[in-house]
């Protein structure tokens, strides 16, 4: 097979490392007892740290800039939006009912306000609202893996702190695509409906395609049983899959227009809500994507974070620490003091310890400081400090958890 | 062993026991009267006699001589042919417990005794209770010492027996799988506490009372289904019809008759839907009432009961339902059963045994395996192990994730049958649930 004009040996390198570095992460997390998402993001900055150094002592380039690298990151990027989506246990909502539903709601808008009120106060940003919603997010993707470690994942309190980060998480989402479309056209003309158009027309395509997909539930078992199954060499489920995360991706970027980061991951994001919600908990499927996901793209995107951190920042002066620190408390601040809504439900060193887990912030804070990037509101520094904020987040909030929370101790045997 | 009266009424509901009498002139009269069952005559404590019943292949043994003291020698012959047969026998008399728990009995039962607790069960509803639980693989106490074990306040545990002999409880007595306790408590124990303990199934609400609509002169038709479903479970059963269907009360009450149930009829004048409003807003939801709707077809019933009532109904109180398929009765070709990880799956089994069993048919069992919570798969284990006593063929399909596809493809697949679905399974969603009550060629039994 011949490769492409623009592909070049150098162009691989990068992959090569990455690749390993992937392979890698795993083994050593296991052994430092890190989160792999967290190694991956640490190992990308250490090669990222020595590319650096070597250009800047030596004037040696080790890593040339890969397209090929940008690419798959970036489709790693929508394919973890993707899976964030498939996460969505729709049977939570039903089971938990409205009450919990609106008091999670209610959690995030107190979240999101005191976010706004902390962020003008110090005038962090020229855009407080935009600042707010990046701080205000939790990342479902610590959450549960520590609930599900922790054996509380189907408790009472677990339930109610995996509907709060689902909240947060979609509410971030809409409102994150809903501003990013606002920013990009110009509101008083004749666009000015753009972002209610698009929001319109993105759960159009999501309840059209649910209600084919229940169709064909009752009218076609037999063949979507294929789309499910273990031994199907076609692999149908898979492919069908990517073609929704495609459709939906491009869809929205069709409708969307410039905003196109935060608009695919919201496609993305939608996608994989959609099969959750359609498909009810198909474990077989979910394996499959899940491998595709985390053992080839997703780890991609996070070596590219860590391999791009902007170094120079760090050296250019701007103090990324001090910034960092101011973001980490804010982080807690507006996750610990609306948790204060769980204390009739939980002992009040439960509510600190769901209050701290909730506070862990991954993924979606990355997303969103990439938006903010691409928007023009958040400058490379900005972006820094926040990555190292989901990273000390994701690393130091399930840890809290465990210690603090202390299960009841009920009557039973 | 002993074909008396208590021996007969087993043979009865356990199609596959042989039942053995020393009187021959008893077992000539049954083998007249019953040509279908399988009777050995000769003393059982004879191993030959044994043998030809079947002791080592059988799984139980059940013991209802009138002397305590031929149950031991049974039991003992019977012990040395199969050492893993389990024993039951009927206990006459209370000072001689410990010598047939010696003999290798496993479980005794003595009338005297049961009836006493029985009566003062009635009698003081709160008071000391013994409850006895067996420690099973799944148990909560399993390797636990009894101080380890939290128990509610105002219970301990009395005794424990292993194997045959009584172990008095100490602090550091650490519980083994196959021991079983006797809690003894101040008033009812919790249900959960005592799944806790046990790992079994065992505390399922049993639905109390049937309540049956008759509408037309063709809901008859219904009733012989209506009552095998009955006589599934320990429920009373209330057919209600109007007065135009009163010449057929005397047909309706020798049905119940026939079937052993115990029926209260009642007719009633005037419009049918404020009828049915009346009796669903009486019913008392703690007794675990189960509504049959006459008409398989919602929308048929529509004609007679608004068709948003019924649907409501079905969503929104705590009752079950069942929905069955025409009026034309036919034995079902199978009974398919979707088991999940929720609670309650025991009682749907145990209505899934129990139809197959009176139907004489298999059951097709689609399993949730969620790697998780095992429970599904325990209640698979569970109805496996009942329908084996009854001989009943279970053919299990245990599918990783979600397995309505699956489940969609056998309801369509098979004309006849019994369908029996969780409602508060939330796996098969209840758009779903709705089209198989409306669509589907087969009857349903709703659980709750």
């Amino acid at each position: 097979m011949r490769l492409s004009p623009g592909v070049k040996i150098s162009d691989l390198s990068s992959l090569v490392v990455a690749a390993i570095l992937a392979f890698a992460a795993p083994l050593i997390c296991e052994r430092l007892k890190i989160p792999i998402v967290v190694g991956e993001i640490l190992f990308g900055l250490v090669v990222g740290l020595i590319s650096f150094a070597f250009l800047e002592f030596y004037n040696i380039s080790l890593l040339s800039s890969s397209v090929s690298l940008e690419f798959l990151a970036l489709i790693g990027f929508i394919f973890l939006m993707f899976l964030a989506g498939l996460e969505i246990d729709f049977e939570i909502l039903q089971e938990q009912g409205i009450k919990s539903l609106l008091s999670a709601i209610v959690i995030f808008i107190f979240t999101l306000a005191i976010s706004y009120f902390i962020v003008s106060a110090l005038n962090i940003s020229e855009d407080p609202f935009f600042m707010s919603l990046v701080l205000s997010t939790t990342s479902v993707g610590v959450v549960l893996p520590t609930l599900r470690e922790t054996g509380l994942s189907r408790t009472n309190a677990g339930q109610t702190i995996i509907l709060s980060a689902i909240v947060a998480d979609f509410a971030t989402m809409i409102l994150l695509t809903y501003y990013a479309i606002g920013m990009t056209i110009d509101v008083s003309g004749p666009g000015a409906m753009m972002p209610l158009v698009f929001i319109f027309f993105i759960v159009s395509l999501f309840f059209t395609i649910h209600l084919g997909g229940r169709l064909a539930i009752w009218h076609f078992p037999n063949t979507l049983v294929k789309f499910f199954s273990k031994d199907d060499a076609t692999e149908l489920g898979v492919r069908g899959s990517i073609a929704i995360l495609f459709i939906f991706v491009a869809m929205s970027q069709t409708i969307g227009g410039e905003a196109s980061t935060s608009i695919a991951i919201l496609g993305a994001f939608m996608a994989g809500a959609v099969i959750s919600f359609t498909f009810t908990k198909q474990a077989i499927l979910e394996k499959k994507l899940f491998g595709l996901g985390f053992g080839f793209l997703i780890p991609f995107f996070f070596i590219y974070l860590g391999i791009s951190f902007d170094f120079a920042s760090i050296l250019g002066g701007t103090d990324i620490w001090g910034m960092m620190l101011i973001f980490l408390a804010i982080a807690f601040i507006v996750k610990l003091i609306p948790s204060v809504f769980l204390l009739p439900t939980f002992k009040a060193r439960n509510t600190l310890a769901i209050g701290f887990l909730l506070a862990s912030r991954l993924s979606l804070i990355i997303a969103a400081a990439e938006i903010g990037r691409e928007l023009g509101i958040i400058d490379e520094s900005m972006r820094s400090a926040l990555i190292l904020v989901g990273i000390t987040t994701s690393i130091v909030c399930p840890m809290l958890f465990r210690r603090i929370y202390r299960p009841d101790t009920g009557a039973t045997a | 062993m002993g074909a008396g009266d208590t021996g007969q009424a087993v043979k009865m509901r356990i199609k596959n026991s042989v039942l053995v009498d020393a009187d021959p002139g008893k077992v000539i009269m049954l083998g007249r009267e019953h040509p279908d069952w399988e009777i050995v005559g000769g003393d059982a404590s004879d191993p030959n006699v044994l043998k030809t019943a079947g002791i080592e292949e059988a799984e139980f043994l059940l013991i209802s001589t009138n002397k305590d003291h031929f149950a031991q020698k049974i039991a003992m012959t019977a012990r040395e042919l199969d050492d893993e047969v389990k024993i039951i026998s009927v206990l006459h008399d209370i000072k001689n417990f410990q010598e047939l728990r010696d003999a290798g009995i496993n479980h005794l039962i003595s009338p005297i005794s049961e009836t006493i607790d029985a009566i003062l069960g009635k009698l003081i509803p709160v008071g000391e209770n013994i409850t006895e639980i067996a420690i099973s693989q799944h148990s909560a106490a399993l390797g636990k010492t009894i101080m380890e074990i939290k128990l509610p306040q105002d219970t301990i545990i009395g005794a424990v027996l292993r194997g045959h002999h009584l172990i008095k409880p100490e602090s550091d007595t650490i519980l083994q799988k196959g021991d079983v306790i006797s809690l003894v408590s101040l008033g009812q124990l919790e249900p959960d506490i005592v799944d806790a303990i046990s790992g079994e199934f065992q505390t399922i609400v049993p639905i109390d009372s049937f309540v049956c609509l008759l509408i037309s002169e063709d809901d008859i038709m219904i009733l012989d289904e209506v009552l095998h479903l009955a006589s599934c479970g320990i429920a009373s059963c209330r057919i209600i019809f109007p007065d135009t269907l009163i010449r057929y009360r005397e047909v309706i009450e020798k049905k119940g008759i026939e079937f052993g149930i115990k029926l209260e009829c009642e007719s009633y004048m005037g419009n049918i839907f404020e009828k049915f409003k009346k009796i669903v807003n009486e019913l008392d939801p703690s007794k675990n009432p189960l509504i049959i709707l006459p008409q398989r077809k919602l929308s048929l019933l529509k004609y007679h009961i608004p068709a948003k009532y019924i649907e409501n109904l079905i969503n929104d109180t705590p009752f079950s339902f069942y929905i069955p398929k025409s009026r034309q009765y036919k034995k079902f070709e199978r009974v398919l059963h979707f088991i999940t990880d929720r609670r309650h799956e025991g009682l749907c089994a145990s209505y899934a045994v129990g139809m197959a069993r009176v139907n004489d048919v298999p059951i097709k069992s689609l399993v949730l395996h969620n790697p998780e919570n095992s429970y599904a798969e325990e209640i698979l284990i569970h109805t496996k192990r009942i329908a084996q006593v009854y001989g009943i063929e279970v053919v299990e399909e245990v599918i990783e994730g979600n397995p309505t596809l699956e489940f969609i493809q056998d309801v369509r697949s098979t004309a006849n049958q019994l369908v029996i679905i969780n409602w508060e399974c939330s796996i098969l969603r209840r758009d779903i649930m709705r089209k198989i009550i409306n669509e589907a060629d087969a009857s349903i039994l709703l659980m709750r």
